[in-house]
Parts: C-alpha cells; structure tokens; sequence
C-alpha cells in the first residue's frame, strides 16, 4: 500500500527527470543550430575565426540558461524534503516539472536562430560585429522570457504551502498549471526566436540602421509574447484562485 | 544539500510585522559597494595623461557605456542616464564575481537583489515616459490596439520585470547549484575551477551585460 | 481517496483550461514572431518606411493573436464557468 511520503516522494523524483530531460532539448538543439552556422560561416571566411567562435560561445552560454532553469528546478525537486507534504504536493511536483521543461523547449530553439544567424552575421558583415552582438544578446534574452515564466510558475507550485486535505478537482488545477505555461512557452519562444534572428540578419544587411531595427524587433517580440502572458495568467489564475 | 535551506536570517519585529534581514546577502552587497568605491576612488584620484591601471579600467567601462548609451537614446538623454547604466552594471559584475572567491557568495544568488534592480528599472523607465511623452499621450499607449486590451497590455509591462529578475537570478543560482553539486561529487578535485571559470566569470559578465542592456533599451523603448 | 463525479469533472475542467491556454499559445506564438521578423528584415531594406511596416506588423500581429485570444477565453470559459 502506498503511503503520502512514498507518493510525493516519487512524483518528486519523476518531476526532476522531466523537467531537465524536457528542458535539455531546446537548448541543445539551439547550440546545435549555432555552432552549425558557426562551422558553414568558417568555410567562407576562415580569416575571422576568432570573432566568430567569440560569438558563437556568448550565443550559446545564452542559449543554455533555459536549460540551467531547468536544472535549478530538477535539483530543487530531487533534494526536496517531502516529509509532512500533504498529497496535493505531488500534483504540484508533476505541474512544475512539465512546466519548466516544456517551456524550455521554445526560448532554447529560439535562442539557438538567433545567435545562429549572429554568427552568419559576422561573417557577413564583420564591422559592425559590436552591434551584431549587443542585438543578438538583446533578441536572445528577451526570447528567453517565455521560459522564465515557466520558471516562475515552477518555484511557485514547489514552495507554495498547500492544505492538507483538498478535492481531486485542485489537483488537476496544479497540474493544469504547468501544462499551461509549459506548452504555452513553446510557441512565443520559437516566435521571438525568429524575429531576433531576422532582426540581427537586417542589421548584418544595413549596419547603419540598428536602432530602427531593435525598435521594432522589440514591439514585435513584445507582441509575439502576449500568448505566453496569458497562458502565464491562466496558470497563475489555477494555482492562486482555484 | 543545507546550503540552500539554511539562509542567515535577522529577524525584527516592527509593530504587528515580522521585518526579515537576509544578513549574508546584505553584508555581500555591502563588500561590493565598498569595492566599488574603493576602485572610483583609485581611479579618480590621480586623473594624469599616461593612466594607472585604475583609470584605464575605468576609462575603458565608461566610454564603451557611453557609446552604448548613446545608440539607443538621444544625445541629452545619454548625459541623464549614462551614470546609472553604467554603474548599474559594474555593480552587477562586481556582484556576479564575487562568488568566486571562497567563503563570498553572490548577492544576486538571492532573489530579492534582482529583483529590487529590477523594479528600480521598471520605476525609471516609466518615470522617463511620463516626463517626456506627458502623461495622456503615455496612458494612450496602453489602449493599443484596442482599449478593452488595457489590463493585457498592463500586465505584460509587469511581467518585464519578472523576466529581467528572474533571468539573473536563475543563472546565477543555477551556477552556484552547478558548482556545489560537481564539487561533492567528485570531491572538489579538478573540475570546479573550470566550472567556476565558466558559470562565474563567463555566464556572470554575459548575464550582467544583458541585465544593463534590458534596463536601457526598456528606457529608451518609453522615452521614444 | 473517494471521489466525486462533479469534483472529477470540474477537475478535468481545470486541466483542460491548462492545455486549451497552453496549447493555444504555441501556434500565435511561432506566428506573430514570424510576423515580426519579417518586419525587421523589411526595416532593414527600407528603413524610411519603418512606420508604415510597424503598422502592417501590428494589424497583421493582431490578426494572428485572435486565435490565443480564443484560447483565453475557452480557459476562462472552462475555469469559471464549468
């Protein structure tokens, strides 16, 4: 028979796998397309090899902290104590392992265009390599939001005190929670991800105009998160009000 | 693993409420503004034609700030806001390195640091857009597309601070976990200079540089 | 744990506003994001036309964005109402 410990205890442990093994994948395959485009970049012009690699390791050091949320979140879960927590913790467990490792998967793969075409950039254009990588720095972190409010919902169904009896219906709401902004991650993550690396193919273009460019990746991104902060509203709106 | 459950705490009771200190966090952040006026001082203190070490740092960090500033906000607009832009990140590199040495651990490894930068960013970008836009034209802003998206569009501008706070927190936190695991399990022997080269030099100056970038292009995004 | 048919249906509620939201956000996302590239590339090229092109970005933005307004209606639909 199982008893609450050993039930929290193992969707604990179930939440960590998912949240680094769902949440390694984006960022991964984002390095991934960097140091590809990085390497195609190097065929044409072997001569900036050093800028080049320069770029490609900011990119990818970006590109990792989705993954890094991630593992916060997994080491968080694997060490936590469960001793005292009442059944709906292991709900709350599930939903923020979902959570934080699907939205990872966006911003990572977003991240990864972004520095990726930085890297074409460079090779293009290799002048204008500041504002090439103050832009590429820009794009990327604001591609990374998405998982950052997958983070946020995480922290907030771990250490959330929950009561200790409650109906099944609440439970379903934590895990619901997670699913939410997990999945709803994915889509603006990407989304930004290729409006950065247009934006940073633009400036490689036409270095001159970087400002007027930024400007509208910014309200482009911006927009192209509104999804994201309402899946972020419908999550927190599962784990407060419900 | 009571590294991260067991944080110093000081705790004062003000009428009805429990007021908590985060005593290590504060005595770091004091290390680093004393750090910092040391080095202002030092750089500042004999200005002469063939610098100290000092003074080209210094030199170096204002002027590539200033030029930063200056492409994304307008020339009179660059003299307002340069000094907080460019402190704001030596205070965050200072923060993001101090972790390196033994026995420190980062301000910014607790969330309440990046978070109150944050909100202090938040509070003069917007301060800068009614100043200069003029309070209707300002609120207008928030009608667009449609009016009813108001509460949409107000929410959206409050989770910038979340993402830029939690950005910085997130790495920094997840570097120290990084470092702390790898350290005990192969018994602090080669690895975690390396790791402490990457996560705290590396990743701390990167995640510096953005938190600084973020909080002007948000300035500069209310103030065009 | 004995559970009640209303509790498991107003349960499944829950998460099926959790997916609806979540779900419903993936394809506006990848969409306005691709908008606004598309965009910036533009600026880029012709860069005395940048009101104009953020003009069309946000119309066409806002068009996208409908289906991840119905989403959020659907999951607050099946939040409050159900």
């Amino acid at each position: 028979m199982l008893d609450v410990f050993s039930y929290v205890k193992a969707c604990s442990l179930v939440g960590a796998g998912l949240a680094i093994g769902l949440g390694a994948i984006g960022s991964a395959i984002g390095e991934g397309l960097t140091a590809g485009k990085a390497n195609e970049t190097l065929s044409y012009r072997p001569e900036l090899a050093g800028e080049i690699l320069k770029t490609m390791l900011v990119g990818q050091a970006v590109a990792e902290s989705a993954a890094i949320f991630a593992l916060v979140v997994a080491m968080l879960m694997f060490f936590t104590n469960p001793v005292g927590k009442p059944l709906l913790a292991a709900w709350a467990f599930l939903g923020s392992g979902l959570g934080m490792g699907l939205s990872a998967i966006g911003s990572g793969i977003g991240s990864g265009f972004v520095s990726a075409t930085a890297c074409e950039g460079i090779g293009r254009q290799p002048a204008a390599k500041s504002a090439i990588n103050s832009l590429m720095l820009i794009g990327a972190s604001i591609t990374q939001s998405t998982a950052i409010y997958g983070f946020l919902v995480s922290l907030m169904l771990l250490f959330i005190g929950f009561p200790e009896s409650a109906d099944i219906s609440r439970s379903f709401a934590l895990l619901g929670a997670g699913l939410s902004t997990g999945f709803g991650g994915i889509g603006p993550g990407i989304g930004e991800g290729l409006t950065g690396s247009f934006a940073v193919t633009a400036v490689a273009r036409n270095p001159e105009q970087v400002s007027k460019v930024t400007r509208t990746m910014l309200v482009g991104q911006a927009i192209a998160e509104s999804t994201g902060i309402y899946a972020l509203i419908v999550a927190l709106l599962l784990i407060m009000v419900v | 693993m009571e590294d991260f459950s067991n944080i110093p705490q000081f705790t004062l009771r003000l009428f009805n409420f429990n007021v908590d200190f985060n005593t290590e966090t504060i005595i770091m952040t004091w290390i680093v503004m004393g750090l910092l006026i040391v080095f202002g001082f030092l750089a500042t203190r004999k200005v002469s034609f063939i610098p100290n070490p000092f003074q080209v740092v210094g030199e170096l960090l204002v002027t590539a700030f200033y030029d930063l500033t200056k492409d994304a906000l307008d020339e009179d607009m660059t003299k307002k806001y340069f000094p907080i832009i460019c402190s704001l990140f030596m205070f965050l590199l200072l923060c993001n390195w101090l972790g390196i040495i033994p026995k420190l651990s980062e301000p910014t490894k607790d969330l309440n640091t990046p978070l109150s930068l944050g909100i202090l960013g938040f509070l003069i970008a917007h301060y800068s857009g009614i100043k200069t836009k003029g309070f209707i034209k300002y609120a207008k802003e928030y009608c667009d597309p449609i009016f009813f998206m108001a509460p949409l569009n107000i929410i959206g501008e409050l989770a910038k601070v979340v993402s830029i706070s939690f950005r910085l927190y997130g790495n920094i936190m997840g570097g120290a976990i990084i470092i702390i695991v790898v350290s005990h399990l192969v018994y602090s022997l080669i690895l975690p200079p390396f790791l402490i080269m990457f996560f705290g030099i590396f990743v701390g100056s990167i995640q510096a540089f953005v938190f600084t970038m973020l909080t002007l292009v948000y300035i500069s995004l209310q103030v065009k | 744990m004995e559970i009640s048919g209303p509790d498991f249906i107003k349960g499944l509620a829950f998460l099926g506003a959790g997916l609806a939201m979540g779900l419903g956000a993936i394809g506006p996302g990848v969409g306005e994001g691709f908008a606004a590239g598309k965009a910036c590339e533009a600026v880029g090229r012709k860069p005395e036309e940048a009101g104009l092109l953020t003009r069309t970005m946000l119309v066409g933005q806002a068009v996208s964005e409908s289906t991840g307004i119905y989403a959020l209606v659907v999951a607050l639909l099946l939040l409050f109402v159900v």
